[in-house]
């Protein structure tokens, strides 16, 4: 089976550490994984996106042309962009706290999941990625929870961060539950 | 036993010539080439080497010559500019017949150029930018795999020729993040002894001994002569290609790097609709594989060429083919999406298949 994922928010949303949990939890299930990303002469700031393939074998085409079948939205401003992205019979996760106009379009699904007022429920409204990538993981099958767990263990031990395992591990399992309510509906 | 690491396509350049038994790395810094060197510094101290910051590109490679010079296999990671700064002592290396290990992360040109990825290095890669019957042999790995896969191919190059190795591979493979596994480290330069050409002290040489990139007229075409048998003897055994699907062809695709690798899939999405399509990815870029164009079946009624430039490699494709079969090109450098999509290099196929 082969992903072609693209995770999208704003700056500080976490994007790209969703992307990252996503190739080192491949690991864990012996896949391959290829991330890309732009590099330019600004690093902060901004809409960022992190491009993911996963595949059972070696990789051939490393880029993501506006051909995902697994998307992620994180805020308004890339969430356009994010759905123009999205291959026919592919689905995008928006996050629905923070996208407010939501467009429809034929072929693409769209599943629509309030992480970040989740996060805050949750007490740290910075969670809100992990919240996603539960959804996501379980919603499509891509990857085990369990191997997302233990790559953000993993981080955050190697971060001296022990202290926030609990949450985030919380935070997964919350977006686990709920996209299995939301793929039940 | 094997150990699968997520790293940078530089990094996994870095991590594996540490591996491989590279212990010094003369670098400057330069987009998107300098993660070698952040790598390099922190990894290289750990196993009693060192990643020296010179000053500028033109100190970095002449650091590497005199690094050969005392018989130890270098390395050097760099990007366009900087390459071109180097290419004095990339000829005085070749002529000296010293070896070194070099990471062009090809960006686009001419002059200071973009920051973003290119394939455009590829004249200056085959052909050099000294003067002189010279040649480096050019790698061009296609994946962080492959980069790792070809490290040791590199070494034993380097050190059984005695000469320049150059890896190249284009900016935007090497800022792809993807895993790698890498087998136990083994130091590939010690299975080579370089005690009878290297500077290893007074008492162990004859007091003439002599590394130079200066002759007389007469040392000077023995030398050549000498040179231009070691690079026949590199063309008839190093080519390297990967081939697949082109024994029914009727069109074949030709590309390097990470067009090569686009190839696979490119391939696949034809051969599932039942279109006869197939492509060679030449490995090593000096010494072209001629070989692999040699035997191209008669089904093959045209080739397309595809790079990350304006079409540079279609020269060397084309003096293979000599005229057998059409050769086509598509290509283009720069801005944001540096390179051809698969979409794109799917429309010219499809187009060449219905014999447009």
């Amino acid at each position: 089976m082969k992903y072609k994922c693209a995770f999208s928010g704003s700056g500080g949303q976490g994007a790209a550490l969703m992307a990252k949990l996503t190739c080192l939890a491949c690991i864990t299930e012996s896949k391959q994984v290829v991330m890309t990303q732009t590099y330019g002469v600004e690093q902060r700031g901004g809409d960022s996106t992190g491009f993911v393939v996963i595949s059972d074998e070696a990789i051939g085409n490393p880029i993501v042309e506006n051909d995902a079948n697994v998307a992620v939205a994180m805020s308004e401003s890339i969430y356009q962009a994010t759905l123009d992205g999205v291959r026919k019979g592919g689905t995008l996760f928006v996050n629905s706290s923070m996208v407010k106009n939501e467009v429809e379009r034929p072929g693409v699904k769209q599943v629509h999941l309030p992480v970040s007022e989740m996060a805050q429920e949750l007490g740290n409204v910075r969670v809100a990625n992990i919240i996603m990538l539960g959804a996501v993981v379980s919603a499509t099958g891509m990857l085990k929870a369990d191997s997302i767990a233990g790559a953000l263990t993993d981080i955050l031990t190697q971060k001296k961060k022990d202290k926030l395992v609990d949450i985030n591990i919380q935070a997964l399992n919350k977006g686990v539950e709920a996209a299995e309510k939301e793929v039940c509906k | 036993m094997k150990e699968t690491l997520f790293l940078k396509n530089t990094e996994a350049f870095a991590e594996s010539m540490i591996r491989c038994g590279i212990r010094g790395h003369f670098a400057y810094p330069i987009t998107p080439a300098t993660d070698v060197m952040k790598y390099t510094a922190r990894k290289l101290p750990e196993v009693g080497g060192r990643m020296v910051q010179m000053e500028s590109e033109l100190a970095v490679s002449n650091a590497l010559a005199g690094y050969a010079c005392a018989g130890k296999l270098g390395a050097t990671s760099t990007s366009g500019p900087g390459m071109t700064l180097m290419q004095e002592a990339i000829g005085f290396m070749a002529a000296g017949e010293l070896p070194c290990i070099m990471l062009d992360a090809m960006r686009v040109g001419p002059g200071d150029g973009d920051i973003i990825g290119a394939q455009s290095t590829y004249y200056q890669a085959t052909r050099g930018g000294a003067h002189g019957d010279y040649r480096v042999i050019v790698l061009a790995p296609s994946c962080g795999q492959e980069i790792v896969e070809l490290m040791p191919v590199g070494i034993k190059l380097s050190l059984t020729y005695r000469n320049p190795v150059l890896f190249v591979v284009d900016g935007v493979t090497c800022q792809m993040t993807e895993t790698t596994t890498f087998d136990d480290p083994y130091d590939y330069t010690a299975d080579f002894d370089t005690s009878d050409w290297s500077y290893t002290g007074a008492d162990d040489h004859s007091k003439r001994f002599l590394l130079t990139g200066s002759y007389t007229h007469e040392q000077g075409y023995e030398m050549n002569e000498r040179m231009r048998r070691k690079y026949e003897e590199i063309t008839e055994k190093e080519q390297r290609w990967e081939q697949v699907e082109v024994d029914d062809a009727e069109v074949l695709v030709v590309a390097f790097g990470i067009h090569g690798r686009m190839c696979k899939d490119l391939v696949a999405n034809f051969r599932n609709e039942g279109k006869r399509v197939g492509f060679i990815r030449p490995i090593s870029l000096w010494p072209f594989p001629n070989k692999a164009f040699e035997n191209i079946p008669s089904s093959v009624k045209s080739i397309l060429v595809v790079e990350m430039n304006h079409g540079q490699m279609v020269d060397d494709v084309r003096l293979a083919v000599n005229g057998r079969v059409p050769v086509h090109f598509l290509g283009k450098t720069g801005g944001d999406i540096p390179m051809c999509t698969l979409a794109e290099m799917s429309c010219e196929v499809s187009k060449l298949l219905e014999g447009e």
